[in-house]
């Protein structure tokens, strides 16, 4: 599985000039979906595993299909086909598209690896190669210094996440002497008590994973990662990487579900990022970066559901995200095709007529992402809010802000919507329609956006995805909310997510009031969080790091004058041989008169 | 054979200095069957010591020429030729002579790695300076006898000193000679050891190099011949985390835990320290020197942590480091070919004209950050396992340093190929795909399978940890 | 024996033959002489005793004795072409080589305190004489100082031997005694020793001199005459014991020598006087092997390594001293001028410093063993510790040679065959010995100092 698409990356990053036309993406295309059928094979065959023993010292590679990774590992190759197929489309100019592909195929290489992995090590690699690939991805049009930029920062800020999954593996490893998930996991089923520092190791993980799936405070890197090709922001925030932070979760469900202080952490962290989210989306320009921030605020969500204990929701939620966003932001990348690269949506409008397939497209993944009834996002999205209430983790003060962030959503969903398909078109130019390449993705996908909620349907209706989750997550006792409250909540976020839909659609197809626009100005710009970050860290970081080089100088130039002392010390002794053979025969004298003296008192 | 391994390479190097035009060919030739030869020792090393040899060299004064390779001396057994070896592949403009140098250096360096009795070490470890010495003082930079003056000195206040440490080691315990297994047996204890282990570790110090002794290097690299062979044969020689393992440690257990908690706390500040300057630094050397430094904090913590696994992890890290940073000083030298300058400023854009160049430079570049599937993670990761063993904290800050690495690392990697290019270069050519195919096979043949190494590793670091008395 | 005898009949021959036969002559009478005895030493040097004991040809006066004509024979072959220079080239040069030559084997072969003073005075009286051979006023000073100051300290021995004579009622090492005479009369025998090993503070002559005298004088000075002193400095303090006062001076001096010598040559400028100061240093660490219960191999592989590698030195020097001295610039980018000669002057210079895979290394090392033997700890790592200032000037000296570009009028020393050969031949034996020290060893594994 693995292997597939590694060997593309191979044959493509070595190769990758002799592959004329259009042959190197569909090259790249079909290497996943050999990995997508093979997952599928080998997952209906009962799961399997692969072992190389002490491949570090006591640290085994191991790797593990089982349903949830194979849960995983179907979004990632199904989606990823799918956006490896648009792809052939969007990049069909591009001179450099073999190294696209080649960096395409590395990043699926990689993410299953994170996905299959059985040892944290391992699944670090993967972690790891995941955001090389999206720091080359996000930097490919590398001549632009400001894409460069944007790479690094996306790479450093994960770093930071790293160091804490990095300690956190420490942490583990000096608790347990081993980073096999499967042996943690039995152990953790076995042992009454908790070792001491445990709650550490989870919140070690967590910041790791923060970084990944960019949660509050590590958020900063991901609208700027919008700086590279389109496609990759999908496969990007969509249908993988970020959500790799919520896999850690789920695959530590063991971990967490017996830390109800970290997991009351997770949640809240998840709630104040989908919020933070959400209200920065509703400032913004570029029509991708509103989606980058939907992205925020919808791993918030996923955070808010694996802190509470509900992981499958979490999961389920990452599949319907995977959908719909993947939608939207390949529908942005046909509206930035269709336009020549304009990415401000102020210079959008009425694309409706031009781009009818694109439209419809955008239409479902922006109802899927409110929450509209019966779309995708609307059941998981209700499965989360709900879990705040039963899941025993949860509580009403989740429950409410978790409704009011819907709101938002659903209005900057609108907001998203009306800008770019109605009103007016104010660019330039005539619009054309996406090749069928780039629109046939975007139909499957707008299936899934509208449809894959069905697969988990609250009590009585079948519930597809905990079952199948189940024998992979750490098992929770989870009162029933009762059939009739639940669908009351279910009736009450619809409600709300229609209310925020008409709203964002009188709001932004009109004038808007001046203190929205007070407000518009602050969230253009998220709050100042990254100005906040350059003055009171990376500046005097930089800065130090200048001083610290004087310092160095420093204490170079004090050796130097240690020396400069020996050697001073040298010349004053070297001036008592004055030359005078009366003053020597003296010191003789005078030192054969000491030694005596010396010799004879002692 | 394992005498053939050792001396091969000082006898081409005899050749070459004084035949130079055939300095290159000789030198591929004799690493190239020294790593062969070391090869064979590390498919063949077990828990024990391989191609054990032992000849009197002043036998009355207990001093023999015993040499063997455990783990960890087959591991470098092949590490040190092979990078020679690859290094003789990269560089295109190294006067004969200098190659000569090198390859005398090389054999010394396999000495201090193979040695199981400590003066021969002491021997091998004071040889090797003289031909590093003459590299730098013949083919460096404008400035070079001051940086030459001051590695000596440094080197040598260190190496001095624990000359008479060895001497204490023996005869205060009253062992029968100098070898590895005679002092083992008759270790000494009290307030001798503890002057003697620190006298040893000083010199080691200098050697990792540790704060704040380590102001050598930037100026050792920066000034050393631009070609980066020199500096190459420089990383090897920092020796200092393998001294500590082998000998300071195992010979001076108590004393060396009664300076543990000092010695982590200078390790984990080299690692971070250095690595924020690199940050600063616009010459391709001083950059790669301060970072080197870093890594090597983060090894030397490794080894301090006397854990099984940080030690292991600790001289993994000094093996990979070896290749990929003397990679990225041998890159800086393609650089200086192309431009004339070390520099970092005034070209960008590379990866336009020169794909492969920049693809191999991510290579290398990747390694060093630490990215996990290459050489330069599996060392990292196993001695931040131990260290955290030792102490949490420290841990933290050593590896602050690790991930800052991505900082400066990338910084510089970005200024160089990215952003809009400028002046057209060369493209790789003819030998410097040799080199590079061969560093990005072994990089990622350490990154992706490191049993290769750290079984053997471990293997020796087993009996590193029995010396101090248990611990995993 | 046999080399003593040969010696003694090698500078007669030279001085009757210097009447008439021209110098061409005398030199070769007296090279082979010189041979003659290394290869009598070397093979049929047989133990042995004359005039009641009083001569004592033992192990360790063969040892010292060779090291004083390897030294006499370095100096005699290396030295032609500044001899010619500098109009030094006469038959009394020669002869009075062989002279002190002698004298060395004579100061070296004996137990008895007036026996060494006679000795000391034969090799002492030629050099006050070569000293000044050259007829310039700085020669005349170097010469004169070494006699002044050379007189004052066999004065104070004598006066010394005389009241050990008193306390003890012998002239033996051995005798030991006590009271304030006996160790009056211990300590002004070893000054005057000291003065000859040019430990500090009875040194102040050797810089001064050193750099006056012709350079191949210097040479034989600072390496055949410092074999006999510490031959005989070793045989008194070890007679008296270690553990007594006499120990305890020598670890004194020892500590003053390597301080002064090192820090001193720090802040010199001219190649010759440098070395003088690196040659005092020296002395203090080979006084460093009287505390180990075996003292002689140590002291005598020193002895014959430092030879050796000094030798080289100032063998390299003489090749380019016109008559004035090698001041720094003088050194300046010799590798281009010569590479022979700057690569020997490289091997000498590692050698001195200590530095393996060369003889000096060794030379150190043994030493160091028998102090740490001895139990003297702080005393190795103190004299290492100047060893650090002292690989500086070592390494200031190779980096002008090796690493500076050329000075102005640097001409192109030529150096005779000979002496090339003899330089080379050194420079080999440096490099062997480090890598096998144990070749020559067991020629200088010799037992007991004192009878």
């Amino acid at each position: 599985m693995i292997l597939l698409p590694l060997l593309g990356f191979l044959v493509l990053g070595l190769w990758g000039r002799s592959f004329k036309g259009q042959s190197a993406g569909v090259l790249a295309s079909l290497m996943v979906l050999g990995s997508f059928v093979l997952t599928l094979v080998l997952l209906f065959g009962g799961g399997a595993s692969f072992e190389v023993k002490d491949w570090l010292p006591g640290i085994p590679f191991a790797l593990l299909l089982d349903n949830l990774a194979g849960y995983m590992a179907l979004i990632v190759t199904g989606i990823g086909f799918l956006i490896h197929v648009y792809a052939i489309g969007y990049m069909a100019d591009d001179p450099g598209k073999s190294r696209f592909f080649a960096y395409f195929n590395f990043f699926i290489a990689m993410m299953l690896t994170l996905v299959l992995a059985d040892a944290y090590p391992v699944m670090f690699i993967g972690w790891e190669g995941v955001g090389l690939a999206s720091f080359l991805l996000i930097g490919f049009w590398f001549e632009d210094q400001k894409n460069a930029d944007s790479a690094r920062k996306a790479f450093i800020v994960n770093r930071i996440g790293d160091l804490g999954f990095l300690l956190g593996m420490a942490l583990l490893y000096s608790l347990f002497g081993t980073l096999q998930i499967s042996e943690l996991r039995e152990i953790m089923e076995k042992s009454l008590v908790l070792p001491a520092g445990l709650g550490l190791a989870g919140l070690l993980l967590f910041i790791g994973a923060i970084g990944k799936s960019a949660q509050l405070p590590l958020m900063v890197w991901l609208p700027d990662a919008m700086a590279g090709p389109t496609p990759v922001s999908a496969l990007i925030h969509a249908a993988t990487m970020v959500t790799a932070g919520v896999y850690l979760l789920a695959r530590s469900s063991f971990l967490y579900a017996n830390l109800p202080d970290v997991s009351y952490w997770i949640a809240l962290i998840g709630l104040l990022t989908a919020l933070y989210g959400a209200l920065s989306a509703l400032g913004q320009w570029d029509i991708k970066r509103i989606v980058a921030y939907s992205t925020i605020s919808q791993l918030g969500y996923m955070f808010l559901a694996a802190g509470v204990g509900a992981y499958w929701i979490a999961l389920f939620h990452v599949m319907t995200h995977a959908f719909y966003k993947a939608l939207l932001f390949l529908s942005s990348g046909s509206v930035i095709h269709a336009l020549g690269g304009e990415q401000d949506v102020r210079k959008m409008g009425g694309l409706k007529k031009y781009l009818p397939q694109t439209h419809i497209h955008g239409l479902i993944g922006a109802l899927s992402l409110a929450g509209f009834p019966l779309f995708a996002g609307f059941w998981s999205k209700d499965a989360i809010l709900a879990s705040t209430l039963n899941y025993p983790f949860g509580g009403y003060g989740f429950y409410l802000v978790g409704l009011f962030t819907a709101f938002l959503t659903a209005l900057y969903a609108m907001r998203w919507y009306v800008l770019v398909f109605l009103g007016d078109f104010k660019g330039q130019g005539h619009p054309h329609e996406a090749p069928p390449v780039m629109a046939w993705p975007n139909h499957l996908l707008a299936v899934g956006a509208a449809l894959a909620g069905f697969l988990a349907l609250p009590e009585p209706f079948w519930n597809l995805i905990e079952r199948f989750l189940a024998p992979s997550l750490w098992h929770l006792e989870v009162e029933p909310l009762g059939t009739a409250t639940e669908w009351g909540l279910l009736l009450l976020s619809s409600v709300v997510a229609i209310l925020g839909l008409f709203a964002g659609y009188r709001l932004f197809l009109g004038r808007l009031p001046d203190a929205y626009l007070a407000f518009q100005r602050a969230a253009e710009s998220a709050f100042y969080v990254d100005w906040l970050y350059n003055t009171l860290i990376v500046g005097p970081l930089k800065e130090l790091a200048f001083g610290f080089g004087l310092a160095d100088r420093g204490l170079d130039r004090g050796y130097v004058r240690l020396g400069g002392g020996v050697g001073l010390l040298g010349r004053l002794l070297a001036r008592l041989q004055g030359g005078y053979v009366r003053v020597y025969a003296f010191f003789v004298v005078v030192a054969a008169t000491v030694f005596v003296l010396w010799g004879v008192v002692r | 054979m394992i005498h053939v391994l050792i001396f091969l390479p000082a006898l081409a190097g005899l050749v070459a200095l004084v035949y130079p035009r055939w300095a290159q060919s000789l030198g591929l030739l004799a690493t190239a069957v020294s790593t062969v030869l070391g090869f064979g020792l590390l498919l063949g090393a077990g828990s024990g010591v391989a191609a054990y040899a032992e000849i009197p060299l002043l036998k009355d004064a207990g001093v023999y020429y015993a040499v063997g390779a455990d783990g960890v001396g087959a591991v470098f057994a092949v590490v040190i030729p092979l990078v020679v070896f690859m290094a003789l592949l990269a560089v295109r403009e190294a006067p004969g002579r200098m190659i000569g140098l090198a390859l005398l250096m090389t054999t010394g360096l396999l000495g201090i790695f193979l040695s199981l009795d400590l003066v021969l070490f002491y021997v091998f470890y004071e040889a090797t300076l003289i031909p590093s010495l003459l590299l730098l003082g013949v083919y460096g930079g404008r400035d070079r006898v001051r940086a030459l003056m001051k590695f000596a000195l440094f080197t040598l206040s260190g190496s001095l000193l624990m000359l008479a440490a060895i001497l204490a080691a023996r005869f205060v315990g009253g062992a029968e000679s100098f070898l590895l297994r005679d002092l083992l047996a008759a270790r000494i204890g009290g307030a001798a050891a503890l002057w003697a282990f620190a006298a040893f570790a000083l010199a080691f110090a200098i050697k990792t190099p540790i704060f704040p002794l380590h102001v050598w290097l930037p100026d050792f690299h920066a000034q050393n011949h631009p070609s980066g062979l020199a500096d190459v044969m420089g990383t090897l020689y920092k020796v200092g985390v393998f001294g500590f393992f082998r000998w300071a440690i195992p010979l001076f257990p108590d004393a060396f835990q009664a300076f543990q908690p000092y010695l982590l706390f200078l390790a984990a500040f080299t690692a971070l320290w250095a690595a924020w300057i690199a940050y600063a630094q616009n010459d391709w050397k001083r950059m790669l020197a301060y970072g080197a430094l870093s890594h090597m904090g983060v090894a030397a913590l490794g080894v301090f942590s006397g854990t099984q696994i940080g030690a292991a992890g600790a001289l993994f890290l000094l093996a990979a480091s070896a290749i990929y940073t003397g990679g990225l000083f041998l890159f800086a030298g393609w650089m200086h070919a192309r431009f004339g300058s070390l520099e970092l400023g005034p070209t960008s854009g590379l990866a336009r004209h020169a794909p492969a160049l920049a693809a191999f430079g991510l290579i290398l570049f990747l390694a060093m950050v630490g990215l996990p599937g290459l050489a330069g993670f599996p060392g990292e990761f196993l001695s931040l396992l131990g260290i955290w063993q030792a102490s949490p904290w420290l841990a933290l800050l050593g590896f602050l340093a690790v991930i800052a690495a991505a900082a400066y690392v990338l910084g510089a990697y970005q200024r160089l190929f990215h952003g809009p290019p400028g002046k057209i270069v060369a493209e790789l050519g003819g030998p410097e795909w040799g080199f590079a195919v061969l560093a990005t096979v072994v990089i990622v043949v350490l990154g992706v399978y490191p049993a290769l190494f750290s079984t053997p590793i471990s293997e020796a670091a087993k009996a590193f940890v029995s010396v101090l008395g248990g611990g995993q | 024996m046999i080399p003593t005898a040969i010696l003694f009949l090698t500078g007669l021959l030279a001085t009757l033959l210097g009447v008439e036969a021209p110098v061409r002559w005398v030199r070769w009478v007296v090279r082979a002489g010189l041979a003659l005895a290394l290869g009598a030493a070397l093979f049929f040097g047989a133990e042995g005793q004359a005039f009641g004991g009083l001569f004592l040809y033992d192990g360790f006066a063969r040892v010292a004795g060779v090291v004083g004509i390897v030294a006499g024979l370095f100096a005699s072959l290396v030295g032609a072409r500044y001899l010619e220079r500098t109009g030094m080239e006469r038959f009394e040069y020669h002869a009075l080589l062989a002279y002190s030559v002698f004298g060395v084997q004579v100061m070296a072969a004996s137990a008895n305190l007036v026996v060494i003073l006679i000795g000391l005075e034969i090799l002492s009286l030629p050099l006050y004489a070569l000293a000044a051979l050259r007829y310039d006023a700085k020669s005349e000073e170097a010469g004169l100082k070494y006699f002044l100051l050379g007189a004052v300290a066999s004065a104070v021995m004598l006066y010394g031997i005389v009241l050990l004579y008193g306390a003890t009622g012998s002239f033996a090492v051995s005798a030991v005694g006590q009271g304030p005479l006996y160790l009056a009369g211990l300590l002004l025998v070893l000054a005057g020793l000291f003065f000859k090993a040019s430990l500090v503070p009875f040194h102040w002559w050797a810089p001064d001199v050193y750099q006056g005298a012709p350079t191949p004088v210097t040479l034989y000075m600072a390496t055949g005459v410092k074999a006999a002193a510490f031959a005989a400095l070793a045989r008194v303090v070890v007679g008296a014991g270690v553990g007594g006062l006499a120990g305890a001076v020598v670890a004194l001096v020892v500590v003053l020598t390597v301080f002064y010598g090192n820090l001193g040559a720090l802040a010199q400028s001219e190649a010759k006087r440098l070395l003088a100061y690196s040659s005092v240093a020296h002395a203090g660490y080979i006084a460093l092997a009287v505390f180990g219960p075996n003292p002689a191999p140590a002291m005598g592989f020193y002895l014959f390594v430092y030879a050796l590698s000094t030798g080289l030195a100032f063998a390299v020097l003489s090749q380019l001293d016109e008559g004035e001295g090698v001041p720094f610039a003088g050194v300046k980018g010799l590798i281009k001028k010569s590479p022979m000669l700057a690569g020997v002057l490289a091997i000498a210079l590692f050698s001195l410093a200590g530095m393996p895979p060369f003889a000096g290394f060794w030379g150190k090392y043994l030493v160091f063993v028998e102090a740490a033997r001895g139990g003297q700890y702080t005393l190795v790592a103190f004299a290492l510790l100047t060893a650090v200032v002292a690989a500086y000037y070592y390494m200031k000296l190779l980096a002008l040679a090796f690493f500076a570009s050329a000075g102005e009028g640097g001409k192109t020393p030529e150096v005779p065959a000979l002496a090339a050969v003899t330089m080379g031949l050194v420079g080999f034996l440096v490099l062997a010995l480090g890598v096998f020290p144990g070749l020559v060893y067991g020629f200088f594994n010799v037992g007991n100092l004192v009878p």
